[in-house]
């Protein structure tokens, strides 16, 4: 059987079967995710008065133009201090129509959004006394869309703005202490900042450079230098901040201090922005435990800060959150970052006396999380704990997942010696494995750094938890070669239309189709969506917004649940924004969304449909999907059409322009030889220019039916002398029975061959193609021949590709003047006997056989 | 496992060699320094007095190279070997038509240039496994694989070492600049480093660089201060030995050649070709780069380089193609039927070469990825068949069917027809004796 796809090369990139390709990353986080939070959408407060501008706006602008993927770049100024009204500006580009800004968290009160111009709108937010410090994340949603994910900072102190000149130590910007400068560094540029300490006070410094993510790559360093320019503190990069660099110091004498903020290698640009926390609160690099039981009051340790540990009790909540992050305050301030906090069912056993193999700390892995230090050069803690036999655990150590500095590296051993298995960096440079106890005993758990370090503030974190399913959706990015992109992760669904989303989900220790769900979808949309199959992972979700929806949406609580009610497994989203992205090192910082952004958008002049195929496509065979466009009077832009996802073993063309005067397209899909006999709801997408930024679309969703070919067929291998007709042989199996005339054509032929196109009918065994050749067909052995063959089923015809031969095409032989001629005259002689019967039916093979006997028996004579 | 290693000790096939039963034949007293009978009769013949192979190049049926290049890897199957009965996901969106060929499409894009494909010659074989930008390019460059041992020298340079100058012009130009280290001078001298424009010919104000004397400054000023630089230069070269202070002179020399040259001058004044001609070439960088090459060939220049386009079309593929392929299509058959019309087409060798070819399947995103197990190139003129095909891809153009053609076939078929033995051995610093070409056969069915 001719076979196109004998090639494929599995595991490969071009393998891929999804027009969005899915990125994949390092699990960081536990999959149990927030129950309690329900969607936070902060509502512009607006005048009457406003509101009718803004639908007057509205209709002016649905008259001129439809806008459509509005993108944000950056929220400025980069943060805020909480307790406080910020007017903060949106940059980006088709913002015209901005109609709401989206919070992920809560604490925000949106005020009037002014539209400055296209790429520009600005909105005062309040930020609420309890707002949590640090990181929060926003899109804005127009009446055509919904934009980027990006963030801005919140602080506790008051905010005041870098001045330059302050490039010089001796004519440094004077600051007062407790507050956080908003600065930029430009191409080498260092700012200097002069402070009045006395002695014995803390003077903390923390910056926010890489953790901002500027719209470039910015690392930051930082130092607190004395009057004499010595260096007090110097930070560049940190365990605790990653590329932002983290200080305190105690003050050894009254006097001016200066603190000093560059670029590491002297760049800049003026996106290199920062935000600089100066201060007397205090700054801790690391906490014990890291982590607690729900509820509870715990008791943590911070280390690091220039006054030495201090304990501090902290009630946790009742609820898990994957962002759950604690600081330490006292009468001089609060520390301005978190420290990410795991909240979890376990109790805490924290390390509190140096350990050795045969004097190990005993704790009970059921209930206690095992929290410790690893407090100097070359030491290793050991925890002896008893197993019983089939338990099985997920023990992961949680180091800079905490912002530890360790690097930590974990074995176990049996509890009277004896290694069973270890971990380096499984999540890096965490690490993790999995344990199954192989009997009921008692076994012990070693931890140490990688390098051998150690130090007061190497801390680490230890869970053994049971092994338990865990599912998790995202919508996969559409440029893969553009891995920090955001393109059409948000869905706008324009009014009296649709709009499709490929999901995807990471399945963790089951397996089983899921359904899809959404919980709050704006007003007047519906979802709809076949099973993800359990050999899949991924499903096109059709999302229709009747036409008088009101155009409004949100962060949606975007769900999948096992299809089996008995089996509870229910997952939602976990979407990565990479905000900060270099090629071939990956992500510095991005941040996992636990929900979708939906709306209704504003009609947009065009809508597709697919015809649903009556027939089923075969395997290794093909067909034109067709393709209709509802276009509103006047509307002409092409429209650009692209099928969402390609379920395993399907192909089809990337991509199809259906002209501004036509009304349908051919979209032409194939399928594997392999390729599952089942069917599929498949759906295309598509966008035109409508103004300004493209409005995207979809199809709704069609059955797709792949079946089996209704026949094969063998090739005989024919060969032929230039300028003469050969026969090509075709056996035919059928699969099964069809109705009608069938018509075999055979492609692949080398130049000046001709073949006719022969009918078939189910009853038809075999057909012999006549080949006709010229004088100037090229000699040699010519591969790739095969049939296509158009069968007729309910009205359509399914084209086959079955077959595949090679021909071989002689140059004629030079004429032999008497030796040929007994031959011919042999040949000849039996030639009305026994071919004249069988000579039609007869394969190259058969053929060469006769010729050979008959030379036999001529020379035998 | 080849031991083939180039840039090593292990690239030298004498290290590998039996020796033969002559090999023990000593000569007289030559066998006191270690050379047999069959050395001693191939060193009287081609050795130099240093004992290396060095016979002198002559100019063969190529007299002139015009490199054609495009960056990034140009798709075989969206140009020179497109797969209509291959699945859509094989063969792309982009049609194909027939060509002055019998029976040989090409992309649809390349309409003209199928008007002109009975004067070139397609290779849809050829294959080096090298799938990074860099490596591809160093392939295709200089027709080495890259060692980290060794830098080799471009075509170009391997030419202008072995013939010169021609016509007061440099033997080798680079349109519109360097394109690649690849195409510099490797271990050879500095001295035949291509001569880049430094402007595109496409451009309104295009001027090479440094072709005319600075103002205020006149042929005997010119002239005087000549005759100071060489006192310096003489001081320096008697004191110093380095590579760099002898190519520098030659730098001065040839570029007092041409400064003193208005015909060598006037091959680079585009502006010199009717308006007719240029717009039929068309007013863009493919066309007025090959106008320029043609231009340059005609008057002299051994060996011009150009590039055109970026070919690295991981997105969209059709959409860069149907960008980018009609200005090529344009210029590139003008520029042949152009050199036929003028006699140059058969001491003319153009080429059209590119870093590998594209992943036979199309990508998620409508792309195609780096393929290099094989690719087509084009080659036409001096002394290559006009008219033909050379080798095949299989049905879904991933792999060579019928006569893959190696880099090393390539590069020896092209240093033969240009005159220059293939197996001759250039000196690497440390006097390290590299072959032209190490390896590789004459592909006859290339040639005329």
């Amino acid at each position: 059987m001719m076979n196109f796809y004998a090639n494929s090369f599995p595991g490969s990139a071009w393998e891929r079967t999804d027009r969005q390709a899915p990125a994949w990353h390092g699990d960081e986080r536990p999959t149990t995710r927030s129950e309690a939070e329900p969607p936070m959408q902060c509502v512009p407060r607006q005048s009457l008065g406003t509101r009718a501008l803004a639908l007057l706006a509205l209709f002016f602008m649905s008259t001129m133009s439809y806008a459509a993927s509005p993108s944000l770049g950056i929220i400025t100024p980069r943060g805020g201090q909480r307790g406080t009204e910020v007017e903060f500006t949106f940059s980006g580009a088709r913002l015209k129509d901005a109609q709401e800004i989206l919070c992920y968290t809560p604490g925000f009160t949106v005020g009037k959004i002014e539209v400055v111009n296209d790429n520009v709108v600005k909105a005062k937010i309040k930020i609420a006394a309890d707002a949590r410090l640090g990181q929060h994340c926003f899109r804005v949603r127009t009446a055509t869309g919904i934009s980027d994910l990006k963030t801005l900072f919140v602080g506790a102190l008051p905010e005041i703005t870098e001045k330059e000149p302050n490039n010089e130590f001796k004519s440094p910007q004077k600051i007062p202490l407790n507050v956080t400068v908003n600065g930029t560094i430009e191409n080498e540029d260092v700012d200097y900042f002069a402070v009045d300490c006395k002695k014995g006070q803390r003077l903390s410094v923390e910056v926010e450079g890489m953790r901002l993510a500027n719209q470039t790559i910015f690392d930051p360093a930082i130092a607190i230098l004395n009057s004499k320019r010595f260096e007090i503190a110097v930070s560049d990069d940190s365990a605790f901040g990653g590329q932002d660099g983290v200080m305190s110091v105690i003050i050894p004498e009254d006097g001016t201090y200066t603190i000093m903020v560059r670029e590491t290698s002297y760049g800049g640009n003026g996106e290199c922005r920062y935000r600089l926390h100066v201060g007397h609160f205090p700054r801790p690099v690391a906490c014990i435990p890291a982590g607690g039981k729900l509820g509870e009051e715990v008791e943590v340790t911070f280390l690091g800060d220039a006054g030495g540990p201090v304990k501090q009790k902290i009630k946790l909540p009742t609820t898990l959150d994957p962002n759950f992050g604690i600081h330490l305050q006292d009468a001089q301030g609060i520390s301005p970052s978190p420290f990410p906090f795991r909240l979890s069912t376990l109790g805490n056993f924290v390390e509190t006396v140096p350990s050795e193999f045969s004097k190990a700390n005993v704790f009970d892995p059921n209930t206690q999380a095992i929290n410790g230090i690893i407090s100097k050069p070359g030491e290793n803690d050991y925890y002896r704990w008893k197993g019983k036999k089939g338990q099985v655990f997920d023990i992961h150590c949680y180091a800079r997942r905490i912002r530890s500095a360790l690097d930590p590296v974990m074995h176990m051993h049996k509890g009277e010696g004896g290694y069973i298995v270890g971990d380096d960096d499984a999540i890096k440079p965490d690490c993790y494995f999995r344990f199954t106890v192989p009997e009921d005993k008692e076994y012990v758990l070693q931890l140490h750094d990688h390098l051998q370090k150690g130090g007061a503030t190497f801390s680490y974190r230890v869970e053994f938890t049971p092994v338990a399913p865990s599912l998790s959706l995202f919508f996969p990015k559409v440029d893969g070669n553009n891995l920090p992109n955001q393109d059409r992760q948000t869905v706008g669904v324009p009014q009296g239309n649709r709009m499709a989303v490929l999901t995807y989900a990471s399945r963790a220790n089951f397996g089983g189709a899921l359904q899809m769900y959404a919980n709050g979808l704006p007003k007047g949309m519906t979802l709809n969506a076949d099973v993800m199959a359990d050999n899949v992972d991924a499903v096109p979700v059709v999302l229709d917004a009747a036409a008088d929806a009101p155009i409004a949406g949100g962060l949606i609580d975007w769900r999948a649940k096992h299809v089996d009610p008995k089996v509870n497994i229910d997952g939602g989203m976990k979407l990565r924004a990479d905000l900060v992205y270099q090629q071939n090192v990956g992500s510095y910082i991005g941040f996992d969304t636990d929900r979708a952004a939906i709306a209704v958008t504003q009609a947009v002049p065009f809508k597709v449909s697919l015809v649903e195929p009556k027939a089923p496509l075969v395997q290794n065979g093909a067909m034109n999907m067709k393709v209709k466009v509802e276009r509103n009077k006047d509307f002409k832009q092409p429209v650009n059409v692209y099928m969402l996802w390609n379920p395993p073993g399907i192909g089809s063309a990337s991509g199809i322009t259906i002209a501004g005067d036509k009304l349908e397209g051919d979209y032409p899909v194939n399928a594997t030889p392999a390729a599952p006999v089942r069917k599929w709801k498949i759906c295309v997408i598509a966008f035109a220019e409508t103004g300004f930024g493209p409005a995207w679309v979809s199809s709704q969703l069609i059955t797709l039916d792949v079946g089996a070919p209704y026949i094969t067929m063998s090739m005989d291998r024919p060969a032929v002398e230039q300028g003469k007709e050969t026969e090509l042989l075709c056996k035919l199996t059928l699969n099964k029975p069809f109705t009608g005339t069938g018509k075999v054509h055979v492609v692949g032929l080398p130049h000046n061959v001709k073949a006719p196109v022969l009918d078939i009918t189910k009853d038809t065994k075999e057909v012999t193609v006549k080949l006709t050749t010229q004088k100037d067909s090229p000699p040699g052995q010519h591969q790739g021949i095969f049939a296509q063959v158009y069968i007729p089923e309910q009205g359509e015809q399914m084209l086959h590709q079955v077959g595949g031969t090679v021909l071989r095409i002689d140059a004629p032989q030079p004429a032999k003047p008497a030796a040929a001629a007994p031959v011919k005259v042999a040949a000849a002689t039996p030639a009305p006997a026994t071919p004249a019967k069988t000579e039609k039916k007869l394969s190259r093979l058969e053929k060469l056989r006769l010729e050979q006997a008959e030379k036999e028996k001529a020379g035998g004579k | 496992m080849s031991l083939f290693q180039p840039g090593t000790w292990f690239a030298d096939p004498a290290h590998f060699k039996k020796p033969s039963r002559r090999s023990f034949l000593h000569v007289g007293y030559l066998g006191c320094l270690g050379l047999t009978l069959d050395q001693f009769f191939r060193f009287q013949s081609k050795a130099n007095a240093d004992g290396y192979y060095q016979p002198a190049s002559k100019e063969g049926k190529t007299k002139s190279v015009i490199q054609i290049f495009m960056p990034g890897g140009m798709a075989h199957q969206e140009s020179f070997d497109p797969k209509p009965n291959a699945p859509i996901e094989y063969r792309g969106e982009m049609g194909s038509i027939p060509t002055k060929l019998p029976g040989v499409f090409i992309n649809s894009a390349l309409k003209q240039t199928a008007q002109v494909a009975d004067k070139l010659t397609i290779i849809r074989s050829m294959t080096h496994g090298e799938a990074a930008h860099e490596r591809g390019t160093h392939n295709m460059f200089t027709g080495y694989r890259p060692s980290p041992a060794l830098e080799y020298p471009s075509f170009g340079s391997v030419v202008s070492h072995e013939f010169g100058v021609r016509n007061n012009l440099p033997p080798y130009v680079c349109i519109p600049s360097l394109p690649t280290n690849y195409a510099g001078t490797g271990y050879l001298s500095a001295a035949y480093a291509p001569f880049s424009l430094g402007s595109d010919p496409a451009n309104g104000g295009f001027r090479v660089q440094d072709l005319d004397l600075p103002g205020g400054v006149d042929a005997t000023r010119f002239e005087t201060r000549r005759h100071v630089l060489d006192a310096v230069n003489a001081h320096f070269a008697a004191k110093e030995k380095a590579d760099n202070i002898a190519a520098m002179d030659t730098f001065y020399q040839r570029a007092y050649g041409l400064l003193s040259s208005q015909k060598a001058k006037e091959a680079f004044n585009i502006n010199a070709e009717p308006a007719k001609l240029r717009d039929e070439y068309g007013r863009n960088t493919a066309g007025q780069r090959m106008l320029l090459a043609r231009r340059l060939v005609e008057a002299g220049v051994r060996f011009v380089s150009m590039t055109y386009g970026g070919w690295d079309l991981h997105n969209n593929i059709k959409g860069g193609t149907e960008g980018q392929m009609p200005a090529f299509d344009q210029a590139f058959a003008r520029l042949i039927s152009d050199l036929d019309q003028r006699g140059l087409l058969d001491s003319t060798m153009v080429m059209v070469t590119t870093e590998f070819g594209r992943t036979p399947k199309i990508n998620g995103n409508a792309g195609r990825d780096h393929w290099p197990k094989v690719f087509s190139i084009v080659m036409a003129g001096g002394g290559v068949k006009r008219g033909s095909v050379f080798g095949s891809s299989d049905s879904t153009a991933s792999e060579p069917q019928d006569d893959p053609l190696s880099i090393d076939d390539w590069s020896t078929t092209i240093y033969t027809l240009l005159g220059i033995e293939p197996k001759k051995q250039l000196l690497a610093p440390g006097s390290r004796p590299i072959r032209v070409v190490d390896g590789g056969d004459v592909r006859k069915e290339l040639l005329a």
